[in-house]
């Protein structure tokens, strides 16, 4: 609790600062091992500079070229018909950037950052990963959809490049058993337990259906949820696929209306439940939508308007209600962004990345990975601990529920 | 004077003169060659220095302008950074250059000339370098707009995105309605009109999202604007845009209005103002021009320094054209001095020896050498040079002298050899034999006088010295001398030169008028030949006379032979013993053998057919007795007498069974002729008895001193007569003795006991049946002989076929045999 009081104490005092704050010492903060000269802090802020700036200039000039870049890449739908997802991605992982920048960079060298756009393709996104080998990342946030990551993981592999996944769910992303591969948002094996237990919950008496989009992220959903609720000895109603994509979803609706179908569960993309939503309430028909953390988008209440309200999914703890993100979500606000679904994981992707290279002392991909396996990180996401196969250590899913255009903890 | 120095003196003279005019030559062109250098260093220290020095800053000074252009295409800091430090490198290179050629150039207004181009080109590519930098940061800033305007963009379209979805989603709806407006009029025009109003709601959403595009579209070209005149047409449609965006801005969904209308702002700032694009990409366009300005200034330094340089150079030029006439002037008159001292010299040293050397000295020493020849040659009598006081005059005095005592020697020796061929002569004419001496060419050089009475006695045949011994033995084959050369005269020509060429022993030659001369002829050392003839005719004649009558000796033992035992002939005749009256006892094995009812079986014969037929008889006896070294002592008419052991003896116990094989072989050879005289028409077989003894006789040369006989005597041979008569014909009967020998080999039965005249014990007699071997051999041999049946079976020796086949003849036979006809 003090250490987090102190941080957040130091980022308070950065826009006052002025000119050139000293962030490198408040990241050197979290180090158990304190340099002899570091006592010396309270002797007064002028000296302190000096002593930094000094230092950091020795290190420049001991460690590493002077002006070098580090570049990582930053993959997922930044146009199309998921861009508002890749929107969160590329900005939370820009804020981020933006923010170990200012604090001196990584091991003293400046990051840049490259996004490039994957479309949620596969073959698009090994396109696409294999443009940021080319250019020479040392790290990639992403990609967003399983569908991307897991085939672009590959390619990461090949090249020695770490990657880390702020929002691919499905558990064939880990279970492959490459080295590189980490994510911070939890597994639809998990996540398919919580829905089916929470549908057999409340509406074992009643009509279910399940749909998934065909995707590996979709599919994947859906058939966790339906073998949890199969399991809890309630079955569902009707179990079939739909093609996203489309604008128009009345047949299906219609269809789910005439089997009498009171609650439906998807595994697939916020537009296409938007739609369905939009056509069920189009045709006066109360469907009770329920589905994963792919809904946690603005863009799905945009869509479906009025005929969003109460519509219920599965996501990780909001983590903008972290006290260790309040300083970031109050930065992305005064720029008119919600830090909502995915920024905040994304920023935490980039933040985990850049506390393990500091650790490790190298960004050799080996030195890196080491440094995330053994040690835990204090980021936006609250503390982060991965376990050998590179996924979280501590994974929940909570409830969500839409209200008036917005998404809020249900209960 | 000149005479007093002698020969020595007067060469060493002319050799002074000779060298004295070469050494004057020598420094002539000692003289010229400095001259030379001294002009060719002058030009290779002053002058080719400073005319390089200036071709290297002229070069330099091109390189560092054509490296220039490339400082202004890179694109990027490090690619700058990179031909900036390479013009450096050159430009320093520049700058040493012009200090060295400062040191080394003589033009000083030149050279500050071109100090101060070098100067300016220094401070041009200082302030081109600083221009490029403002460039990249240009071009970086612009790269940078863009990448915001691409964020803004897609931040833009996103906001628009959900109304653009539902308003697609809301078109099939539309068609549904209007489809149902023909059927049912109320209810589908209260659905049209929510559709219409749905659809107005979002329309301002797809125009934002059209409006976006097109600002993006024409902010991306503005960077790229290929001129200034460009930038601002490109400005008003893009001015026109943003002014339709901020209409929509304010019908948009208010929950996107805050975001919408920021992103319209940001657009704003990238299309006007300080930090927008087309400001960025004017600012590039001052950039590049001032960029070009500065080249071609660049290029003009560049020039005016290439010019200024180029004159240096020129300059430098024509010194160095200018020095090398100089140089080349000199070399000629250097070459001239050389060229006259040289023929002057070679004149002197012609002038010396032809008028001095060769007159007072050569010539004279050429006679004295003449001299010299001519009594080497032997011509004593040829002149000689005068004597005189110099080296060469005493020379002609001492060969005169020399010249005296040789004609004595000569005359001296002469006499000499004539006495010696005189007594040679004389030597060779009194040995008896023919002499004849041949050189190596084969042709005579002496020759006696029996040589020619001896051999060609003809005085048509010329024997003078210098004949070729072919051309005398040509003559004398032609004349008919020899008697080996009649009808053969080339064929014996060949073989008597070759003889006469490679000689060997001595040899004999049979003339026509048969005389035999023997020839011996050797080669001498030196490559002649000698050839000895002597007449041996005497001596021929009485070797002739012994061999015929050796001849005539030989004939009559042959004729002899025929009535002695061959053993006694060749040992009477080998000299092994003597042919007189001698005896001693040996032990012997004596065989009888004669013709069973020989009398009455031939009593009716012809007594030519008798004669015949007993001769057919003992030659075929005879011929098997010597095969087996019998000793065949007579024949008393049919019977005859043979014995083993002397004069040649194998061993007592070989001996006897060397007899009794003979025996066998014998009564084997009568079953054969029986078969021939049976042709020949003798009905009854003639059989043979045969009888063996073996003891010890008496055996040598019994008679009168007239007359003698090779035999044997005593009572074995009576005994051996006494077996024969007992022996049943065709059979062979041996003593007891004889058994004792041949037991081993040969298969005997026992008889009985005969009692024999002037022997007082019975003797045991055995049968021979045949060698074991043979036995063994022939198994159980069936032999049988019956008047019209003859059957000789061997059982043992057939195959099986042809035991089945004899089986099959014998049956037959026994069938008609037992079944008598009738």
């Amino acid at each position: 609790m003090f250490g987090r009081l102190r941080i957040r104490g130091c980022l308070l005092r950065l826009p006052l600062a002025g000119s050139r704050p000293p962030r490198t010492l408040r990241l050197r903060k979290g180090l158990s091992r304190r340099p002899d000269w570091r006592k010396r802090r309270f002797g007064g802020a002028s000296t302190h500079r000096i002593i930094t700036v000094a230092i950091v200039a020795l290190a420049a000039a001991f460690s590493l070229p002077a002006g070098a870049e580090v570049l990582i890449g930053a993959a997922g739908p930044v146009t199309g018909q998921l861009a508002w997802v890749g929107g969160q991605m590329e900005r939370g992982a820009e804020m981020a950037v933006a923010e170990v920048n200012e604090a001196g960079g990584v091991l003293g060298q400046q990051v840049r950052l490259i996004t490039v756009d994957d479309f949620c393709d596969p073959e698009q996104a090994m396109a696409a990963a294999q443009k940021l080998v080319a250019d020479g990342v040392v790290f990639v946030v992403g990609h967003m959809c399983s569908e991307s990551s897991i085939p672009a993981s590959k390619v990461y592999e090949a090249a020695g490049i770490l990657q880390i996944s702020p929002s691919s769910t499905n558990p064939m992303l880990t279970e492959q058993g490459r080295a590189n591969v980490f994510r911070v948002i939890g597994r639809d094996d998990a996540q398919g337990t919580v829905a089916g237990n929470y549908l057999a919950d409340h509406w074992a008496d009643k009509k279910i259906a399940i749909l998934h989009d065909r995707t590996t992220y979709g599919k994947g959903l859906a058939d966790e949820t339906r073998k949890q609720l199969n399991q809890r000895g309630v079955t569902e109603a009707i179990y079939e696929a739909y093609d996203p994509g489309k604008t128009d979803y009345s047949s299906e609706i219609a269809a789910l209306e005439a089997t009498d179908i009171a609650v439906l569960y998807l595994g697939g993309r916020y537009d296409a439940a938007a739609l369905m939503l939009r056509a069920a309430h189009d045709r006066g028909y109360a469907l009770q939508l329920v589905s994963g953390d792919a809904m946690s988008t603005e863009e799905f209440g945009l869509i479906a308007g009025p005929a969003a309200e109460g519509t219920l999914f599965t996501f990780v703890p909001d983590p903008r209600r972290n006290p260790e993100a309040a300083l970031v979500v109050e930065q992305f606000r005064s720029e008119n962004f919600e830090p909502e679904g995915y920024t905040l994981l994304s920023y935490g992707a980039v933040q985990v990345w850049a506390r393990a290279v500091e650790k490790a002392g190298s960004l050799e991909p080996q030195a890196v990975v080491a440094s995330l396996r053994n040690n835990q990180f204090e980021t936006v996401l609250g503390r982060i601990d991965f376990d050998d196969k590179g996924d979280l250590t501590t994974q929940s899913w909570v409830w969500y529920v839409w209200r008036s255009g917005a998404y809020v903890p249900a209960e | 004077m000149v005479e007093r120095l002698g020969i020595r003196g007067r060469l060493l003279l002319a050799f002074f003169g000779i060298s004295t005019f070469a050494v004057f030559a020598t420094a002539a062109a000692l003289y010229a060659f400095l001259q030379v250098g001294e002009v060719v260093d002058s030009i290779t220290r002053d002058r080719v220095p400073s005319a390089l020095a200036s071709l290297q800053l002229s070069r330099q000074a091109e390189r560092v302008a054509a490296t220039a252009p490339a400082i202004l295409t890179s694109t990027s800091e490090a690619r700058h950074n990179e031909v900036s430090a390479a013009i450096g490198a050159e430009m320093t290179r520049l700058e040493e250059l012009l200090a060295a050629l400062k040191g080394a150039a003589l033009d000083v207004a030149a050279v500050a000339e071109i100090e101060a181009a070098v100067l300016g080109l220094r401070r041009n590519l200082d302030a081109l370098d600083d221009l490029v930098a403002a460039r990249l940061s240009v071009v970086a800033r612009k790269e940078d707009l863009l990448r915001r305007l691409s964020a803004t963009t897609n931040a833009g379209q996103r906001l628009v995105a959900p109304g653009i979805l539902v308003l697609n989603s809301k078109l099939p709806q539309w068609q549904a309605v209007t489809a149902d407006t023909s059927r049912a009029a109320d209810p589908g025009a209260a659905t049209a009109a929510d559709v219409v109003q749905a659809i107005a709601a979002y329309l301002p959403q797809q125009k934002a999202h059209q409006e976006i595009s097109a600002v993006n579209d024409a902010l991306v070209k503005t960077a790229d604007a290929p001129t200034p005149g460009d930038l601002t047409l490109i400005l008003f449609p893009l001015r026109r845009s943003l002014a339709v965006l901020e209409t929509i801005s304010t019908e948009i969904d208010e929950r996107l209005r805050v975001r919408f209308r920021q992103r319209v702002d940001e657009l704003k700032a990238l299309v006007d103002g300080e930090n927008s694009i087309p400001k960025a990409r004017e600012d590039e366009f001052a950039v590049l021009a001032d960029g070009e300005k500065l080249l071609a200034e660049n290029s003009r330094l560049s020039r005016s320094l290439t010019a200024a340089v180029d004159r240096l150079v020129s300059a430098a030029d024509s010194e160095i054209t200018a020095s090398g006439l100089e140089a080349a002037l000199v070399q000629r008159y250097g070459t001239g001095v050389v060229l006259g001292s040289a023929f002057l010299s070679l004149l002197s040293s012609v002038l010396i020896v032809w008028l001095y050397v060769d007159r007072s000295l050569l010539a004279r020493l050429g006679s004295v050498s003449q001299g010299m020849l001519a009594i080497a040659g032997g011509n004593l009598r040829a002149p000689l040079p005068a004597a005189g006081r110099d080296e060469i005059g005493r020379m002609a005095d001492a060969l005169r002298l020399f010249r005296d005592t040789a004609v004595e020697i000569e005359e001296k020796n002469l006499r000499e050899v004539a006495e010696a061929r005189q007594r040679l002569v004389d030597a060779i004419e009194s040995i008896s034999e023919g002499f004849a001496l041949y050189d190596g060419e084969d042709r005579l050089v002496l020759s006696n006088s029996r040589y020619r009475e001896l051999l060609y006695s003809d005085l048509a045949i010329e024997l003078a010295p210098g004949t070729t011994f072919e051309q005398i033995i040509r003559r004398s084959a032609e004349r008919g001398y020899i008697k080996d050369a009649e009808g053969r005269f080339e064929e014996w020509v060949a073989e008597r030169l070759s003889r006469h060429r490679n000689p060997g022993e001595p040899w004999v030659q049979r003339r026509a008028d048969g005389r035999w001369i023997m020839i011996g002829e050797r080669r001498i050392t030196g490559g002649g030949t000698v050839a000895v003839y002597s007449d041996i005719t005497e001596l021929k004649k009485r070797e002739e006379n012994l061999a015929e009558k050796s001849a005539a000796l030989e004939a009559l033992s042959a004729k002899l032979a025929k009535y002695l035992a061959p053993q006694v002939y060749n040992s009477i005749f080998t000299g092994r013993q003597d042919v007189r009256i001698a005896s001693q006892r040996k032990k012997l094995t004596i065989c009888f053998s004669d013709i069973a009812g020989f009398t009455e079986t031939t009593d009716k014969m012809e007594s030519e057919d008798l004669t015949q037929l007993l001769n057919h008889y003992l030659t075929e006896m005879s011929k098997i007795a010597s095969d087996h070294g019998a000793t065949i002592d007579k024949y008393v008419g049919d019977a005859i007498l043979m014995f083993f052991g002397d004069p040649e003896t194998r061993g007592v116990k070989e001996d006897a069974l060397a007899c009794v094989e003979m025996a066998l072989a014998m009564q084997k050879r009568m079953t054969d002729l029986a078969e021939i005289w049976r042709d020949i028409g003798i009905e009854t077989p003639l059989r043979c008895r045969i009888g063996i003894h073996t003891d010890y006789c008496t055996v040598g040369n019994f008679g009168s001193e007239d007359r003698m006989d090779y035999t044997i005597i005593g009572g074995a041979v009576n005994l051996a007569s006494r077996l024969e008569q007992e022996a049943p014909p065709g059979a062979v009967l041996i003593s007891y003795e004889t058994f004792a020998q041949v037991k081993d080999t040969i298969d005997c039965v026992e008889l009985g006991h005969v009692q024999v005249r002037g022997i007082a014990y019975p003797v045991a007699t055995y049968r021979v049946l045949d060698l074991k071997a043979n036995l063994v051999a022939a198994g159980s041999a069936v032999r049988t002989e019956l008047p019209h049946l003859r059957l000789e079976a061997e059982p043992e020796l057939m195959s099986a076929g042809e035991r089945e086949e004899a089986a099959t003849a014998l049956r037959d036979v026994l069938d008609r045999l037992c079944h008598k006809p009738g």
